[in-house]
């Protein structure tokens, strides 16, 4: 679109580097602390040692998670192409204060736990995935997450959607998430309903819930020894859901 | 998470059919008219089509979208991906109130242009791409989709937003669209600005100048020459970005 300048001026163009652009596309990030790295034993006797996931972990993060995109049963192709648009939106920086939690087993990619803050209240989950079976690594790596925005972050809210049954199982009925009214309020995900928990009802009864169903709590004095074990992630050789 | 029932039941376990929670998280549809097939001549004389996918056409149009996920500069892996995710979306009924247009040129995949409905005032698009060089195919889509939103559907409001710059160009400054307050207000992409289009401002000014960059208009009455030509649908061997 054109209109010629109401005003004489002495340069006809203004030629922008992208890097002059991309404040305007990248948000600012909030100044979110880190999540400290913990451990967890599951139900099984292993231990899970969940981290934030480097950035240049995120290829080989995005080529696993491909790879659940081909299955095509309990909305497994729906989740993972998600996930993969997520894990892209993150390092291409498309995504407003993302964090991303990746819980290990002897270095080798157990879980997945993803959200981002729509502000320094309402936390959004994104998605959880279990890679391994056995030990509910999905309900320890929601427990992490959801401590996470509540209890590090200082969240106020916690906004969640589900594609599965079984995910609406496990966390929507299983928590009894409120839902706020549809389609006035709809997440991001696809324009879902917003089930949500608030931090009074996370106090009162989630969070004593989820840890209960995880079987243990988290420990955030991790020994150097499980530390080296988990340095670097390999995703496990097999997608088995 | 359990609670004893406060009264004597008749059955201790109740059991739902999946298709009984599917209602919960499946959006009901709002009553959307069909995008009526079209065409419109482009810059070097051929004539493309432009319909709405049919769901039978989602499997291969995953498939050729899925290349797009490789390309690792102007963010085309971030908009491959967000795209495979809305197409499955669209395919698995996680998306509320969807429309994918697809762009035919002798029944060739040259462009697709996609959005959903937050509810009948506000039209959310998603993304634009296009698969044929030089003739202002962005435009054509991005034009085609936004009348089919304000003109069709009767929106008052149009939000995009844009990962790349190229996009920005095209439709943001191009176009010079306002935005809402961020980070008040946040598109689904991933939480970045909303740039928005009014009915106002489309009817005094976007429409015409659309039509006048792309250099001719949308005609309805399309020949059953042009209709039998693109009947079945055929993606580019090749990914040309």
């Amino acid at each position: 679109m054109r209109i010629d300048p109401p005003c004489k001026v002495s340069r006809e163009q203004l030629t922008f580097d992208v890097a002059e652009i991309e404040p305007m596309l990248q948000a600012p990030p909030l100044d979110l602390k880190p999540w400290p790295e913990a451990t967890i034993t599951l139900k099984d006797g292993r231990i899970l040692y969940i981290r934030e996931a480097k950035p240049e972990e995120a290829p080989v993060m995005r080529d696993y998670v491909k790879r659940i995109m081909e299955a095509e049963h309990d909305f497994y192709d729906i989740v993972g192409a998600r996930v993969v648009s997520e894990i892209i939106g993150w390092y291409r920086k498309r995504l407003k204060d993302p964090y991303q939690l990746v819980g290990l087993i002897d270095g080798v990619w157990a879980g997945f736990a993803n959200g981002r803050l729509i502000s320094q209240d309402i936390n959004v989950s994104l998605h959880t995935m279990a890679f391994l079976r056995g030990g509910r690594i999905g309900a320890a790596m929601y427990y992490a997450k959801a401590y996470y925005g509540f209890e590090i972050l200082g969240n106020t809210e916690w906004w969640a959607t589900y594609e599965s049954y079984n995910g609406w199982k496990r966390w929507g009925l299983g928590m009894a998430q409120p839902s706020y009214p549809w389609p006035e309020y709809q997440h991001e995900l696809g324009g879902a309903r917003v089930y949500y928990v608030r931090k009074n009802y996370w106090d009162a009864a989630v969070k004593d819930y989820v840890r209960q169903t995880v079987g243990s709590d988290l420990n955030f004095d991790v020994p150097d020894e499980i530390r080296e074990k988990n340095e670097t992630l390999t995703p496990p050789d097999e997608v088995l859901v | 998470m359990r609670l004893e029932p406060p009264c004597k039941v008749t059955r201790d376990k109740l059991t739902f059919d999946v298709a009984e929670i599917e209602p919960l998280l499946q959006a009901f549809p709002l009553d959307m008219e069909p995008w009526p097939e079209a065409m419109i001549t482009l810059k070097d004389g051929r004539v493309l089509y432009i319909r709405e996918a049919k769901i039978e056409e989602a499997p291969v149009l995953l498939s050729y979208v899925k290349k797009m996920l490789d390309v690792d500069h102007d963010f085309y892996d971030i908009v491959g991906a967000r795209v495979y995710a809305e197409i499955l979306g669209w395919y698995r009924k996680r998306l509320k109130d969807p429309f994918t247009l697809i762009g035919l040129i002798d029944g060739q995949l040259a462009g697709l242009g996609n959005g959903r409905m937050f509810s009948k005032d506000i039209a959310v698009s998603l993304h634009t791409m296009t698969f044929s060089r030089g003739v202002r195919m962005g435009w054509v889509m991005y034009y085609a989709k936004t009348y089919y939103a304000l003109e069709i559907l009767g929106a008052s409001e149009w939000w995009s937003t844009f990962e790349s710059y190229n996009g920005w160009r095209m439709a943001g400054v191009e176009m010079a669209q306002p935005q809402y307050p961020w980070p008040t207000m946040q598109h689904e992409l991933g939480g970045s600005p909303i740039y928005y289009v009014s009915k106002n401002y489309w009817n005094k000014v976007i429409k015409q100048y659309l039509r006048t960059m792309i250099g001719s208009d949308l005609i309805f009455d399309v020949p059953e020459e042009v209709k039998q030509k693109n009947r079945t649908l055929i993606v580019p061997s090749d990914v040309t970005v």
